[in-house]
């Protein structure tokens, strides 16, 4: 006797054999035709001679769906980034700040700097041989109203790092020429940096001359002046050591009338005031004098690679040399860094949008896809 | 079909031996492929280019499977499901297949006649059914993968995949009965 539940079991079993017996079958020349192209591995007809290059690179599309695209992305990002990093790299040394004349200005290469400096040096000539010879306040002479100035200069010259040592020495040696000394000077070298800073002095009438010398030596990185009129000073130092030595001149005619006794004795104590006075004021008026005879010349020299712009040391002979090259190669591996670090921060955006968005993308085709199972 | 080739293989035997995977891959599942593709399109011209788009995918996309998210089979009928879920979409209509399936181990002609109704009010049935049990149907009964195969393709968990074949069948069988 069989149970129910074993009714049941059967039933259900037939209508799964049933419904199995619905299952469609494949047409068999189809299934050949699908069977020989499995063989082939999918090849496309009627690829002909060039078939066996196009299935590969259609093969690589199907494989990389958008990526060609994503790619193409990034391919145009490094370019872009390429170009932006060698712009920034090549702009850095084109403009300089030059003081001329205590006044700033913006300037678009050394070379504007130095023509500007020469159209005023010619005002400043003009200065200078309306009262070149200071007067000597032992004559009492009337001394002609000439300006009396201080005047100082800072020269910045940059070369290739081998000659920062050659070019120091030269400007040595003009300051030297033209009766000037060398107050500090100071050189570093360190593997491919060099500096060289020097203190110059140089005769006033000199420092023009001299400027026009050093500036010649190598590539004017920056050039700036300042003149400080220190007539009054000069005046005032000199009148007041005139005084004292006017005044020991009365002294001593006193002295000489006076005779021996008290009268006498102190005189001579005025006289050793005056003298120690004398020797004060004559010390001012020296140090003030001083600053208008001489010039100091602030000189800089920094071992850098030629500018971009082509400028080159005076006296280079246009051969490339494997210093040259290692510089321009570094300059190349800049350039590639600072792309892949603007890349990078181009793509991490960017690769932080396209998660979600593949995500958000997936999602969406889904329920396309489940629409339409329930709309079929 | 493997998804990482050993190492110390030559890539020429590792592509040797990723096709002779793949068309064992292919033999095993042809028919059932082409079954419940046609199950889903009930459209035998849509359902043969469907299925052998779905091969061409799988061929391309071999070195992408990944054993630890299911078995081939699955993987093979999760992008045939896209692929004829692509076609649905496309289309938007439902089409009856055209031609009745040839049984080459027919009935006896004496139960002819009974078992062709039974058939029609299996197929009928089977008709009335939603899409989604349709498509249930076609992968459990016409592709016959297993409940854990079923889940992985649809997207569902296994026994959530066995509840609605179960409530799918007593469907067909209440929808029968009531036709006798």
């Amino acid at each position: 006797m069989t149970r129910p539940e074993d009714d049941q079991d059967r039933e259900l079993a037939a209508l799964i054999d049933e419904v199995a017996a619905e299952r469609p079958e494949p047409d068999p020349e189809w299934a050949q035709q699908l069977d020989a192209r499995v063989r082939d591995g999918f090849r496309r007809r009627g690829a002909g001679a060039w078939g066996r290059f196009r299935a590969p690179a259609r093969a690589a599309r199907e494989r990389l769906g958008d990526r060609p695209l994503a790619f193409g992305g990034v391919a145009a990002s490094m370019i872009a980034a390429i170009v932006v990093a060698v712009g920034l790299l090549g702009s850095g040394g084109d403009s300089e700040t030059q003081t001329l004349n205590g006044e700033s200005s913006q300037l678009d290469a050394p070379e504007e700097a130095l023509e500007k400096f020469e159209a005023g040096s010619a005002d400043r000539d003009a200065l200078e041989a309306g009262g070149s010879a200071a007067a000597d306040p032992g004559t009492g002479a009337a001394a002609p109203k000439a300006r009396k100035q201080d005047r100082d200069a800072q020269l910045e010259l940059r070369t290739r790092p081998a000659e920062v040592r050659s070019v120091s020495d030269q400007a040595i040696s003009i300051v030297e020429s033209v009766g000037g000394v060398v107050l500090n000077s100071n050189l570093r070298e360190r593997g491919e940096r060099a500096t060289a800073q020097l203190r110059l002095q140089v005769p006033s009438g000199e420092l023009d001359p001299t400027l026009d010398r050093l500036t010649d030596l190598a590539t004017v990185a920056s050039l700036s002046e300042s003149v400080t009129d220190i007539t009054a000073p000069f005046a005032s130092a000199r009148d007041r050591l005139k005084d004292a030595r006017a005044e020991r001149r009365k002294l001593l005619q006193a002295l000489g009338s006076a005779g021996d006794g008290e009268e006498a004795a102190t005189l001579r104590k005025q006289l050793a005031k005056v003298r120690n006075q004398i020797a004060r004021r004559e010390a001012a008026f020296s140090r003030v004098a001083q600053r208008s005879r001489n010039s100091e010349i602030d000189l800089q020299i920094k071992g850098r690679t030629p500018e971009s712009s082509g400028a080159t040391a005076p006296g280079g002979d246009g051969n490339w040399t494997i210093g040259e090259a290692i510089d321009d190669a570094l300059t190349v591996l800049k350039a590639i860094l600072g792309a892949l670090l603007i890349t990078t921060a181009v793509l991490l955006p960017l690769a932080a949008l396209a998660l979600p968005t593949r995500l958000i993308y997936k999602l969406v085709r889904r329920r396309q896809r489940q629409q339409a199972l329930a709309a079929s | 079909m493997a998804a990482t080739p050993t190492s110390k293989t030559s890539p020429g035997l590792e592509v040797t031996a990723s096709r002779a995977a793949f068309e064992a891959l292919y033999r095993s599942s042809r028919d059932d492929l082409y079954a419940y593709v046609a199950g889903v399109l009930r459209d035998r011209s849509a359902a043969e280019d469907v299925t052998a788009l779905a091969f061409e995918r799988a061929y391309r996309k071999a070195d992408r499977f990944d054993p630890s998210r299911g078995s081939q089979r699955a993987w093979l009928f999760g992008i045939a499901r896209n692929a004829a879920l692509d076609e649905l979409r496309k289309r938007q209509r439902q089409a009856e297949l055209t031609t009745e399936p040839v049984d080459e181990h027919g009935p006896s002609p004496a139960d002819e006649a009974g078992l062709a109704l039974r058939r029609a009010t299996v197929r009928e049935a089977i008709s009335r059914l939603e899409p989604t049990e349709r498509e249930l149907v076609a992968l459990k009964f016409f592709a016959g993968l297993s409940n854990g195969e079923v889940a992985a393709v649809v997207g569902v968990s296994e026994s959530n995949a066995g509840t609605k074949l179960h409530r799918v069948i007593e469907k067909l069988r209440r929808a029968c009965n009531d036709e006798a």
